[in-house]
This record gives structure tokens, C-alpha cells and sequence, in this order.
């Protein structure tokens, strides 16, 4: 018996058979059994279920519409929830680098009582009163610093109490108010990084004769690194050897930050 | 919001819009040009063309036809003429399950799956026929338009396709005196 081939048979699928063909059918229960499965390909494959695209996808396309002008920049719950939370690293990272030095400071050589009672005022309760007055620090000699060799600013913040009797929108953040616009949480993360960065060399200085491998120094200097490295990236995100710079900084400040803890006694992490 | 009030909205511009439109949508765009495409890196390319060359018809869309079939249009535009099909990676035929689930089974997943490995390795032609017929429903008069080919052509691709997959889905059927049936 000379049976169908299964380009006839697919034929079958869509169109009514020959009177050959159909007597073939009639007598074959094989080939029927085929037309049978084929059909139930084809049916199989028009019920086939829609497809998940890639994550991140959308991202894709949204970047292509915006260069094109097609829609206008997105102030995305995600945009805004990222910049939020790297609001509330640099804040926690604020307080922890001040408390870190100030353990490690304890550990090292006894502090002055007052210099103490200031540096732990600010970070503990985001609401401390004014603290003593600058003098009553008596910083190290004006000595350069590895901070200071790399930070390309001066602080602009005192301390965390008179920055937030100085911007009332940093004290709603700190109460739970989230920032209304995209801007506005990225004018919020830039001076609180600058608080940061701030305390930070302010806790370097305050240690005086900083000699070469102190983590408080490096870890001032790497957190510059990082926000010029940050600041570079907004401008070109996908440069890669930017990138790379930033990973290493932030890397590097992660193990400083690790390092600290540990002469400290003390895990944050 | 209505789908009215979200092309508007979209086609103006607004971002939020937007992204919901592309959200209700993206799955069936991707599927369509995922099951041309054969390959995951190229989809991703088409997908993402298809998008953009509809958000920039999107002020022009009069609501004439369905925003589904006016977008499933595009997409599959895309994937066929947008770009030149680029050439494709050697590929090996891919592995089936040598024994699919018997259709009673209820195991509907293990069969899409072997449905959509089994167009995967197919020759581009076949694949894009067998889907635009099989799948989305095309004619072949309309298959004719898209491709530049003849229905006639369209029909013998379909049923090679058809033949193709029968072969890589299912060893041959036994015959009940023994014989192996329905060689090609």
C-alpha cells in the first residue's frame, strides 16, 4: 500500500481531498490517524500563548523614544524610588562614617569628650541640637590631608543639625516626606552626599597626623572618587572605562568600610 | 482608562501612557516576532523596532481597524522588512522530547514548548509561513502580499512546514500491518 506523504497530508489539513485521496483515507486508518495529528498541530499552534519579552525591554524602547522626542522624560516611581534610596545610603552611610569614626577614634586614643559628644549627637538622632561650636575641635595642623587631596570641594555643610534648620525639605525627607519631583529627590541626594563626604573629612582631620594607611583617610578619599566617578557616569553611563573606575571605588570603599567595623569591634554589615 | 483615552494619551507623548500601552501589548508584539525571528537576539531587536515604528505612526492611528490588528501589523512589517534578516548563527537541529505528551494528557506546557522548540529549527522560509498562517492566522493571499511570493508558493511552504515539524515533533507512525507509513 502506497501510503500519503505528509506534504499531501498537511494539504488535507487546509483543503478537501481528492476523490483518490479520500478513498486512500477511507481505507487507511494510518493516514487518518495522521490527518488526525497534523490537524491537531495546526490547532496546537494557533492556541500558542503570547511571550513574556525580556526584562528590561521596555527600558530599551524608552530610551530610543525619548532621544527620538516621541515621549517625554518619565519620572518613573522606579527613577524616583532609585534616587530615594541612594538618598537614604548616603544618609545611613553619614551616620556610620561618623560613628565609625568615632569607634575607632576610641579605640586609637582617647578622644576629647566634647569632640565625642558632638560627632554622636548628629548621627543618633537626625534632630540634635546645635553642636559646640566649630573651635572646640581643635583640628589637627592644617596639614594635607589624602581626603583633601581628593576632594575636589570644600564642605558646604557644617553638621546635619544646621543643614536641616537650613533646608526644611532635608528634615521632611528625614521625617518620612517623600521629595514631589525627580529634582527635587536629586538636589536631596546630592547634599546629603555632600554631608557626608563632609563629616567625613571633618572625622579625618579631626584624628590629626593621619598617616598612610588610614581607612578613615582612604575611605574619605574613595568616597570622593565615587561622586566624581557617579557624576561622569550621568554624563556618559555607558562608558566603560568609567564604569570601571566606579566599581573599583566603590569596591574599595566597601572593603574600607569593612575594615573600619572590624578595628572598631562593630558589624553593620 | 480606556484604550481610546491610552493611544491618545501615548501618542502625545505622555510617558506614563506609554509604558501601559506597551504593558497590555508587549507579550503579543514579542511573540509574533520571537516566533518569526527563531532566535532570541534577533526578536529582541525586532521587538524593539516594531515599538518605536509604532509609537511613531501612533498620532497617525484613526482607529480605523483594532489597535491590536493596526499594532500586530507593524510588528510583523518589522520583523519581515524592517531589517534585513541577518545571517543566522549555524544552527543544530534542536533536541525534541522523543515522546511528546499524549494531547489528553492535559499537559498543554510541554507541548507549546516542543511547538516552539520545533518551529525554532525550522528554515527561516517554512517558519515564517507556518507562523503567519498556523499561528496568527494569515491567509495565504495575505502571506503572498507580505513575503513578495505567490499564494501559491505560500501553500507549498506551509505544507513543507507542516510536514517538517510532523517529522521533528513525532517519530513516524507504525502501520497496523507493520509497514512505516507515509514516507515523503
Amino acid at each position: 500500500m502506497s501510503h500519503l506523504t505528509f506534504e499531501t497530508i498537511a494539504r488535507l489539513v487546509d483543503e478537501p481531498p481528492s476523490t483518490e485521496d479520500a478513498a486512500h483515507l477511507e481505507a487507511c486508518t494510518a493516514c487518518r490517524a495522521e490527518l488526525e495529528d497534523m490537524r491537531a498541530d495546526a490547532e496546537a499552534l494557533a492556541a500558542l500563548p503570547p511571550i513574556e519579552p525580556p526584562d528590561g525591554e521596555w527600558r530599551a524602547v524608552e530610551r530610543r523614544l525619548t532621544r527620538e522626542g516621541l515621549i517625554r522624560r518619565a519620572v518613573t516611581g522606579g527613577t524616583t524610588g532609585a534616587v530615594l534610596i541612594r538618598m537614604a545610603a548616603a544618609l545611613v552611610l553619614f551616620m556610620l562614617g561618623t560613628a565609625a569614626g568615632i569607634a575607632w577614634m576610641d579605640g586609637r586614643q582617647p578622644a576629647d569628650s566634647a569632640t565625642r559628644d558632638q560627632m554622636a549627637a548628629a548621627p543618633s538622632s537626625g534632630t540634635a541640637t546645635e553642636p559646640p561650636a566649630e573651635t572646640a575641635v581643635q583640628p589637627a595642623p592644617p596639614q594635607r590631608t589624602a581626603a583633601e587631596s581628593a576632594a575636589p570641594y570644600s564642605p558646604a555643610v557644617a553638621s546635619l543639625p544646621a543643614a536641616l534648620a537650613s533646608n526644611p525639605q532635608l528634615a521632611a525627607f528625614l521625617d518620612g516626606e517623600e521629595p514631589r519631583s525627580y529634582e527635587a529627590a536629586m538636589q536631596l541626594y546630592r547634599e546629603t552626599e555632600m554631608l557626608y563626604l563632609d563629616a567625613l573629612t571633618r572625622v579625618a582631620q579631626m584624628n590629626g597626623g593621619i598617616d598612610a594607611g588610614d581607612p578613615i583617610a582612604r575611605l574619605a578619599a574613595l568616597e570622593a572618587i565615587t561622586s566624581i566617578t557617579r557624576t561622569a557616569l550621568g554624563q556618559a553611563p555607558a562608558d566603560p572605562v568609567l564604569n570601571g573606575y566606579h566599581v573599583t571605588a566603590l569596591a574599595q570603599r566597601d572593603a574600607t568600610l569593612r575594615q573600619i567595623a572590624d578595628r572598631a569591634g562593630d558589624s553593620w554589615f | 482608562m480606556s484604550e481610546i483615552e491610552l493611544i491618545k494619551r501615548a501618542g502625545s507623548g505622555d510617558p506614563q501612557a506609554s509604558r501601559e500601552l506597551y504593558r497590555r501589548y508587549a507579550p503579543r508584539v514579542y511573540a509574533i516576532v520571537r516566533r518569526l525571528a527563531g532566535d532570541d537576539a534577533l526578536a529582541e531587536d525586532w521587538a524593539q523596532e516594531a515599538w518605536v515604528r509604532a509609537f511613531r505612526a501612533l498620532p497617525g492611528f484613526r482607529g480605523e481597524s483594532r489597535f491590536s490588528t493596526w499594532l500586530h501589523r507593524i510588528a510583523v512589517n518589522s520583523a519581515l522588512h524592517g531589517r534585513r534578516w541577518r545571517d543566522r548563527r549555524t544552527r543544530h537541529e534542536v533536541a525534541l522530547p522523543a515522546v511528546l505528551p499524549q494531547r489528553d494528557s492535559g499537559d498543554r506546557t510541554v507541548l507549546r514548548l516542543a511547538l516552539d522548540r520545533a518551529l525554532d529549527s525550522l528554515p527561516d522560509g517554512m517558519r515564517r509561513v507556518l507562523v503567519l498562517h498556523d499561528v496568527e492566522g494569515y491567509t495565504h493571499e495575505e502571506i503572498a502580499g507580505l513575503l513578495g511570493v505567490t499564494p501559491g508558493t505560500s501553500k507549498s511552504q506551509l505544507f513543507k512546514a507542516r510536514a517538517r515539524m510532523r517529522k521533528l515533533l513525532r517519530p513516524p507512525r507504525e502501520a497496523p500491518n507493520g509497514e512505516e507509513v507515509c514516507h515523503i
